[in-house]
């Protein structure tokens, strides 16, 4: 009997074995007998069915599959879209759009990586960085190089116009696999902005900060003085929707954060111009000084800890705060969105630093539209977008087709058709209602944002000039991202998940008082054991790249 | 001798104490989280926001169960989610009951290799994404309701408890003399067995259905369509709201729908929950027993 059980598991083992090693052997034989007839139908009869220039792109109709990120906002059927629809008849390209919600996009995303059933196109997959990377030059992604240089003239003329561009989307050695999210739009690209509350100004008699130590004062007489002239000192001087937020626009009086926002935690030392790593400088340690002093003053939100944007929606609805980092107005104050305007100017710090870096360059996102490798006709589909990063496509992209969408004014402005955005019906939001025509919703598109066609909330006027005010503080130089090779991005993810977990939640200690900064100097030799300096030489060869591409 | 806690020494009184202390504690916080999550159903979003919520509700309203009961995915959700508790604990208890008793049966051919086949997978899997591929590429089960259904047909671990059910609640001798009498294996089944056995299908019968109302994983891997997705999975997309930040519409409808969203959460909990918090009570009595026979015998 047992030996019996020993070889029958034996044999299931040995069936499982082999029916492994065949469905290997299947995918290693089939994967070259697909690019080969790839090869063959870009070759010969694809080059006849393909125009090279102008609509439309193909001459007999095509499909491709799509896989897309749905926004709620959006119809759950992206052809329903009316720019879509126009697009189809414009191309001859029929997209078959596998929309998947915010809650499911991972895992489909994952899945379709790791078992190899790709769609032509990933478009607005919220692809991670770390995998475009790893499964680009593992050649699970199409190398994007030669068809931009063919088939995409406007992202080329992007290209050559922003050197920043290139450097940010392609990898270490210099292939491009995704093109990405573009940005052209002060007011988008200073990420976070601190709005004042005006009409507390007002009622406290005091002037717009220009100083941290002006905008301490502020916040102490906005908490002290009833600013909200309610009786009760129940007023949030200063809040946000995470502690992140708050020290985005606050560490440029402290000169952190010289590069803008692209790398994280990194910029440039300005004594000797190498890398810095500043969550572990001096410097960083007099932010975080002050912003203890205005916890412990309770000019920060106590609750700044487990906040959220409901939160800071709702104590706005209350007339309960001062002063809030956000990207924009609307999104966070809403009964009270006219008391609010940003900082007249960048706030001057302790050490005469002023600076305002919650800014980053042009790149939104960087994994905006790739190609599978089973894509069979990369060129259709390089032509296909390449529209979008044009000035047409870029404004039909948000704001769909003129005379069914949207109009011109006398002043040359563009606008919606007032009656599409006139009457909002109840229970809609401006975003469901303009979602019918174009597909912007939910942002990160593979496009570029321009500032006159994008009527999101980071363009409304409050958010605009905030921005304008910031604009002449901003870094020289703003960072793209840098690339690392699959290598060092294993290691790095492995490192920076540890050291950066530690920045934030010593951050958070050392604000609240729960640790003393008398012990900023162990901190910092905790991090350098957690291998601070391995990450910093992974960083430095990095940069010493992006200098030289 | 009976334990009487008026004559009990002073230590075990202390015992007693420390006791019905700790079990208290565990009660309240396993029913805290049930109670919160009921007022916050009952109560005005903007209280839940702003974090005047503790325990009863404020600001009491109907408007969070209007908002759920109008939607028309939750609708759906539930009536998929009907579907497949029926359909799949049927088909859960008929397989298990076959395998169950063919395995306990002394006189089956080869049936310590069957059980160790069963067990095998009990360890061992393929993995989500071989898995996957069998699924869509072999069984065409890629966005197809019998996705929810077929592949957890039985589960091991059941088959195993009713298996050893069948092997000490039921006397061998029963159903040799069934077979004296002229049964054939089926009717020994149906006739016989089955009778005996209704306190272990009715705690199958809840094992399985509160699997089959609680599943959404598979749901999420290998549903598509959203008139396809279960009740778990409507929940799911409303729970998990696309981040703030990405919203950028503007005015008073933003405040609106976040604080109906906020509402619904809860509603939604309390309305997905209630079938299974039913169901409980009266399975309850077969529950202990049944398990127990089950398993402790053994």
């Amino acid at each position: 009997m047992k030996k019996s059980l020993t070889i029958g598991t034996a044999l299931i083992l040995l069936a499982s074995v082999m029916a492994g090693c065949s469905s290997n052997n299947d995918s290693n034989a089939s994967a070259p007998a697909s690019s080969s007839s790839n090869g063959q139908a870009a070759t010969q009869p694809g080059t006849e069915k393909l125009n090279k220039t102008g609509f439309p792109i193909v001459n007999e109709p095509l499909t491709l599959t799509a896989m897309v990120q749905l926004s709620p906002a959006q119809p759950p059927e992206w052809n329903d879209i009316l720019v879509w629809q126009e697009y189809e008849k414009m191309t001859g390209i029929h997209i078959e759009w596998d929309e998947y919600t915010a809650a499911d996009m991972t895992e489909k995303r994952n899945l379709a990586l790791a078992s190899n059933e790709l769609p032509d196109i990933f478009f607005r997959t919220r692809m991670p960085d770390n995998d475009i990377d790893k499964y680009g030059p593992e050649g699970t992604f199409l190398k994007l190089n030669d068809l931009i240089d063919q088939y995409a003239p406007n992202f080329k003329a992007l290209l050559d116009k922003n050197k920043a561009i290139g450097k940010g989307i392609a990898t270490a050695d210099g292939s491009i696999y995704a093109l990405p999210n573009l940005t052209e739009s002060p007011s988008i690209e200073i990420t976070k902005k601190l709005f004042l509350n005006q009409s507390w100004l007002k009622s406290t008699g005091k002037a717009s900060p220009t100083t941290t130590d002006e905008l301490y004062d502020v916040l102490k007489a906005f908490r002290e003085q009833d600013a909200n002239g309610n009786g009760q000192q129940d007023e949030v001087p200063l809040t946000a929707d995470s502690l992140e937020d708050l020290i985005l626009v606050l560490r440029g009086a402290f000169g952190l954060g010289n590069q803008g926002t692209g790398n994280g935690n990194w910029d440039l030392d300005s004594a000797s111009g190498g890398l810095r790593f500043f969550p572990a400088s001096d410097a960083y340690k007099e932010l975080l000084v002050y912003m203890n002093k205005l916890y412990s003053e309770k000019l920060i939100d106590q609750e700044i800890f487990t906040n959220d944007g409901k939160k800071v929606l709702a104590k706005n609805e209350e007339n309960q705060v001062g002063a809030f980092s956000f990207s924009n107005i609307v999104a966070r104050a809403n009964k009270n969105a006219s008391d609010y305007a940003g900082l007249e100017t960048a706030l001057e710090g302790p050490n005469g630093d002023r600076l305002y870096t919650s800014a980053r360059g042009p790149i939104g996102a960087r994994g905006a539209f790739l190609l599978g490798k089973t894509n069979k006709n990369p060129e259709a589909s390089m032509r296909w977008i390449d529209h979008f990063y044009g000035e047409e496509g870029i404004r039909m992209m948000y704001l769909g087709i003129e005379g069914q969408s949207y109009q011109k004014n006398a002043d040359g402005n563009y606008e919606f058709l007032p009656e599409i955005v006139g009457n909002i019906p109840e229970g809609s939001s401006f975003d469901q209602v303009v979602s019918k025509y174009v597909p912007y919703a939910g942002g990160s598109l593979p496009t570029l944002t321009k500032e006159a066609y994008f009527k999101g909330g980071e363009t409304e006027p409050a958010a605009k000039a905030a921005a304008e005010k910031l604009q002449p503080y901003l870094p020289k130089t703003l960072w793209s991202p840098f690339s690392f090779t699959t290598e060092e991005s294993e290691q790095k993810q492995a490192l920076e998940a540890d050291i950066n977990g530690m920045v934030n939640q010593r951050a958070a200690e050392f604000i609240q008082g729960k640790a003393s900064l008398a012990d900023f100097d162990k901190y910092v030799a905790q991090l350098k054991k957690m291998g601070l300096d391995d990450l910093q030489k992974i960083y430095e060869s990095a940069y010493a790249r992006y200098q030289a591409g | 001798m009976e334990y009487n806690p008026k004559t009990a020494s002073a230590g075990d009184r202390l015992f007693d104490i420390a006791v019905y202390a700790i079990l208290t504690m565990a009660a309240l916080a396993t029913l805290y989280p049930l109670l919160y999550i009921l007022s916050a159903s009952f109560s005005d979003p903007m209280a839940i926001v702003k974090g005047k919520l503790w325990l009863w509700p404020q600001r009491v309203t109907l408007d969070s169960y209007r908002e759920v009961f109008g939607n028309a995915d939750i609708w759906t959700g539930y009536r998929n989610s009907l579907i497949y508790l029926v359909v799949g604990t049927t088909i859960n208890i008929v397989m298990t009951t076959m395998g169950a008793y063919a395995l306990s049966r002394k006189d089956l051919v080869g049936r310590h290799a069957l059980s160790l086949i069963f067990t095998f997978t009990l360890i061992f899997n393929g993995g989500l994404v071989p898995t996957y591929l069998t699924y869509k590429n072999m069984l065409g089960l890629y966005d197809n309701l019998w996705a929810m259904v077929i592949p957890s047909a039985v589960s091991v671990w059941n088959l195993i408890v009713m298996r050893t059910y069948f092997q000490t609640s039921i006397p061998y001798e029963l159903q040799e003399a069934a077979f004296i009498d002229g049964c054939s294996n089926i009717r020994t089944l149906t006739r016989i067995v089955l009778p005996l056995s209704m306190p272990i299908i009715a705690v199958m019968t809840m094992y399985y259905g509160v699997a089959h109302w609680n599943s959404y994983f598979t749901a999420l891997i290998y549903l598509h369509d959203g008139w396809r997705q279960p009740l778990q999975m409507v929940i799911r997309n409303i729970l998990i709201q696309e981040d703030m930040s990405a919203m950028t519409g503007s005015g008073q409808s933003l405040m609106d729908q976040m604080l109906k969203a906020e509402g619904m959460k809860y509603a939604v909990i309390v309305v997905s929950s209630l079938p299974m918090l039913l169901m409980y009570p009266l399975v309850q009595k077969h529950f202990v027993k049944g398990v127990m026979m089950g398993a402790v015998k053994g």
